[in-house]
């Protein structure tokens, strides 16, 4: 039950911290926070919980606020500065992950050594898990961009948009984070039910999200 | 060796990328990718030529050239928004550290016992880290502008700062958090290798930061 009173809070608290840096930083804040979101997910999914007796990794409640901040720039500015973010977030994940993986293939010093054998030993058992929530959401938010561009081209309704392109794209970015951290170390079952929750999860953080692009848009009115 | 070498040279490299990239954000951006790594690579010390050291000195000398990027090319009134807005963001990222620590493990899983042993073995790391920081970051913006006042050599201020900010951020800040852990002969040991570390890198980045005030572009 603590974990989901803190996912709650983690997921409110992300969405009011992002609506805050929007209303102080204007775009800025929103390209800040999703890079930053993405990197704190990344480590954040090393660590497993249990929800309803179903493990899973952590970091669902900030990744999914990635997309909502993704799509508050759709609204207010159009395809054109999602190709920026895109390579934006592919540099700073390359980045991000090179450094990483560079500092478990240092000699360690015999001072401390527990700690240091292991912080290596932790990196290497997780560096699926980084990778795997690298791939997964620079997947899922190329297929979002599109989809929701697209719905928002046909018809300019934000709830459309944001919860028709949630359904579609969430599904492909747990399908390959599932594959990939799961592949070959699960049965089918427990990967089915893992793959389940962490679907509605995110799907009920993402309608939620409805309603924080709604406020963003606002905010665009009056600034 | 070689691996370090390579993490440096990235360090370096990286800075001027990204600016040239994402301008400004990208260098905030960086400034507080650099600080989540420093977090994390406090657990982990190296011996690189016979010495030891803490790796979080290379994201942490990063950080500080950033600082003096900031410095050098923005008026006082920018540099306030920039540091409350980097400010911000690292207090999101304190608040979701401790939240990350309050979640109830899965009992199944071995990487996560291993990592909450090793968070609450090394507790007082992170606190005194955080708090570390944010007067490190600060004294080194007013003790640069204080010899900036008096000298117009680059190469002397950075110099200058590293070497009288990294008594308290190098040397005291290793002592305090060690001496429980490895002892004191240990601890001193381990903070004049981060110290002398620190020196080294902050002369050899000073080149890049040379480059970036010297650009035309405003920030």
């Amino acid at each position: 039950m603590i974990n989901v009173i803190l996912l709650i809070f983690e997921v409110i608290f992300s969405y009011v911290f992002l609506l805050y840096t929007y209303k102080k930083y204007k775009e800025d804040g929103i390209y800040i926070w999703i890079v930053i979101a993405f990197i704190l997910s990344s480590l954040m999914c090393i660590k497993h919980i249990e929800i309803n007796n179903i493990n899973m990794s952590l970091g669902i409640g900030i990744s999914s606020t990635i997309y909502i901040a993704n799509n508050i720039l759709i609204q207010k500015k159009g395809n054109e500065y999602i190709k920026n973010n895109m390579i934006m977030l592919v540099t700073f994940s390359i980045i991000f992950v090179c450094l990483l993986i560079l500092s478990g293939g240092m000699i360690l010093s015999d001072f401390n050594d527990i700690t240091s054998l292991t912080y290596d030993n932790i990196l290497f058992s997780s560096v699926k898990y980084i990778l795997a929530n690298i791939i997964s959401i620079i997947v899922g938010l190329y297929v979002n961009n599109y989809i929701y561009y697209q719905l928002r081209k046909i018809k300019n309704k934000i709830w459309i948009s944001n919860i028709m392109s949630a359904l579609i794209f969430t599904f492909v970015e747990v399908m390959i984070f599932m594959l990939i951290t799961n592949f070959n170390s699960s049965s089918l079952y427990v990967m089915m039910m893992s793959l389940v929750i962490r679907y509605v999860i995110k799907i009920i953080i993402l309608i939620l999200g409805t309603y924080v692009i709604y406020i963003a848009n606002n905010f665009r009115e009056r600034l | 060796m070689i691996v370090f070498i390579i993490m440096l040279i990235l360090s370096m490299i990286s800075i001027p990328l990204i600016y040239h990239l994402f301008n400004k954000t990208g260098l905030k951006i960086l400034f507080i990718l650099y600080y989540l790594l420093s977090v994390i690579f406090l657990f982990k010390n190296v011996n690189v030529f016979n010495i030891d050291f803490s790796i979080m000195i290379v994201p942490y000398v990063s950080i500080l050239s950033i600082i003096y990027i900031f410095t050098e090319k923005l008026n006082i009134k920018d540099m306030k928004k920039n540091i409350f807005m980097v400010s911000s963001y690292i207090l999101f990222i304190i608040i979701l550290i401790i939240m990350f620590l309050l979640y109830s493990q899965s009992v199944t899983d071995l990487v996560t016992t291993n990592l909450n042993q090793m968070l609450s073995k090394n507790i007082l790391l992170l606190v005194l880290y955080s708090i570390m920081t944010v007067i490190s970051f600060y004294s080194t913006y007013k003790i640069y502008n204080i010899i900036k006042k008096s000298s117009d050599v680059l190469f002397i201020n950075i110099s200058l700062t590293t070497i009288l900010i990294g008594f308290i951020d190098c040397i005291l800040f290793n002592i305090i958090v060690n001496i429980g852990i490895i002892g004191l002969d240990a601890a001193i040991k381990l903070g004049l290798g981060n110290y002398l570390f620190k020196i080294v890198l902050s002369i050899m980045f000073i080149p890049v930061i040379y480059y970036m005030i010297n650009r035309r572009k405003s920030l």
